[in-house]
């Protein structure tokens, strides 16, 4: 080696130090079953659609157990009893249910895989990440952040029960409220949004069912499974799961680590025009916590208080700016229209894993 | 012919750290270059009967991690940048005694590619021109420029 291959050795790694992130195959693994099942899909013709369609959980279950077989669970799921998977059910809904007046603190990190509807498109990765204050109490303020490719946007609300209504927009300095949901159905409950009650509701319905126990990144966790698809009525359909989903607790104190789930329908369709159709979720808790109903804690749960100098206003006279961008982006989707190609729609509830309702 | 799955696992678990490393570098970002890591690779399992063999397997992955790094780095928000925005930060010229962060930023894209293969890669000419998908002479013309830039340019400096 010359002196100056030396010199640019050394020098390029000063100025692109290692990178820290770590492999993750199996990831690779499950996307690329996915995308190859979309793409057999795209080849079937069209008479045996609707028989493909109808056969498509017997696809997902079969794609489970590819991935099952191809996992590095050496041992496979570890036997568990009726009995003491009732048991573990309960204490994992425990785990999840808010101590009525506190905080609940929530921080996640969602990677979305979106799969092309034409052939030859390479599928897309993206990650929100997002953090939540929810007030578990009457007037139920809530507060989140939302970072997506770099960008933040801060959203609230409270009074009656709906999430997400109020923008915060940095550089007009105003809050702006979207009120076409002051009259929203809550259905039945003041916090649709909590993931507490979303579970509880899974449960309830028989819908998740204990499939084993597992490691995630050296964490011993209990894996299980969603038995059904679903549709949330309390957003009009806005959330729909048709395909499978997994759900992973820490064997220890039973917090919710992973949620992850497959949509075969093309969600994005909705939101013309999109190149991509269904998609591949995984939703990583990074924190969990119930914070005292303090002052400062409630403070972190409301928009208003957050920035009290800031104007209020309504969504429809929010100005063309970046904030508007993002809620075109991540906000409520359909609350600015129109969203932009490739527009990818990331609600809290989405983001949180929630709206899994029936 | 084709690539088996355990051909890239293998590829991927022992080489990750130079594709997160090249594709941070192309994205100026790491969570984007880990991202485009895993494109390439899903990208390299579905269409893994495509490999015919006519050069080496990790080449051709490094071909579609490129690809997948570039195209991340298009649709990026951001403005492109040559490198990540920390090193760029205190790159100052204090910071940079032998202009290779100046002369890394001043290359063309096709040109930079090159030296992260290089480099990053460890590939040797052939490897990075079938990355690339260039001629081999055109790797060895790249790389013997970029040398002599910038041997002329410590030279410059050092007078």
């Amino acid at each position: 080696m010359t002196d100056i291959e030396d010199i640019v050795r050394s020098e390029l790694e000063r100025l692109y130090p290692e990178a820290t992130g770590k492999p993750d195959w199996e990831s690779v693994l499950k996307r690329a079953q996915l995308q190859s099942a979309a793409e057999t899909a795209r080849k079937v013709p069209r008479r045996w659609r609707l028989a493909f369609a109808l056969g498509l959980p017997v696809l997902a279950a079969a794609l489970a157990v590819g991935l099952l077989l191809a996992s590095p669970w050496k041992s496979g799921p570890t036997a568990i009893s009726a009995a003491e998977a009732a048991t573990i059910l309960k204490k994992t809904q425990a785990a999840l249910t808010y101590r009525p007046g506190s905080v609940e603190h929530v921080k996640a990190q969602t990677t979305y895989t979106l799969i092309p509807l034409k052939k030859g498109t390479p599928s897309l990765a993206e990650r929100v990440s997002g953090e939540w204050w929810i007030e578990t109490a009457p007037p139920f303020q809530h507060r989140s952040l939302q970072t997506y490719r770099s960008q933040t946007l801060e959203t609230g609300g409270g009074r009656k029960c709906h999430a997400h209504y109020v923008y915060y927009d940095p550089a007009a300095g105003s809050l702006y409220r979207d009120n076409r949901f002051d009259a929203a159905d809550c259905g039945g409950s003041p916090l649709p949004f909590d993931p507490a009650s979303a579970i509880r509701e899974l449960v309830a319905a028989g819908a998740l069912k204990l499939s084993g126990k597992t490691q995630i990144d050296g964490r011993s966790v209990y894996r299980f499974e969603l038995l059904q698809h679903y549709y949330d009525k309390r957003m009009g359909g806005y959330m729909t799961l048709n395909g499978t989903g997994t759900l992973y607790a820490d064997a220890h104190d039973y917090r919710l680590v992973r949620f992850e789930w497959d949509s075969y329908e093309p969600q994005s369709a909705r939101y013309k025009p999109s190149p991509y159709g269904s998609y591949h979720a995984v939703v990583d808790y990074l924190a969990w916590d119930y914070l005292q109903p303090s002052a400062a804690n409630l403070r972190l749960a409301d928009i208003g208080k957050q920035h009290p100098a800031a104007h209020a206003s309504t969504l429809d006279k929010m100005p063309n700016d970046a904030t508007r961008r993002l809620v075109e982006l991540m906000g409520a989707c359909s609350a600015v229209p129109p969203i932009p190609a490739g527009g990818l729609c990331a609600p809290p509830s989405l983001v949180l894993g929630y709206g899994v309702g029936r | 012919m084709g690539a088996t799955v355990p051909e890239l696992e293998t590829l991927y678990r022992r080489r990750y750290g130079a594709f997160l490393r090249l594709a941070t570098a192309v994205t100026g970002e790491e969570a984007r270059g880990a991202d485009a890591v895993q494109d390439g690779f899903v990208q390299a399992l579905v269409s893994r009967s495509d490999y015919r063999g006519e050069a080496p397997l990790e080449a051709w992955v490094w071909r579609i991690v490129v690809n997948a790094a570039r195209a991340a780095q298009r649709r990026s928000t951001a403005a492109p940048r040559a490198v990540p925005a920390t090193v760029r930060d205190d790159a100052e010229e204090d910071a940079d005694p032998y202009g290779v962060h100046a002369w890394i930023t001043s290359l063309p894209e096709q040109e930079r590619l090159v030296v992260f293969l290089r480099y990053f890669a460890d590939l040797d000419y052939r490897g990075i021109a079938s990355a690339l998908g260039v001629e081999v002479g055109t790797v060895s013309a790249t790389l013997h420029a970029a040398h002599e830039a910038l041997r002329r340019s410590l030279e410059e400096s050092q007078r």
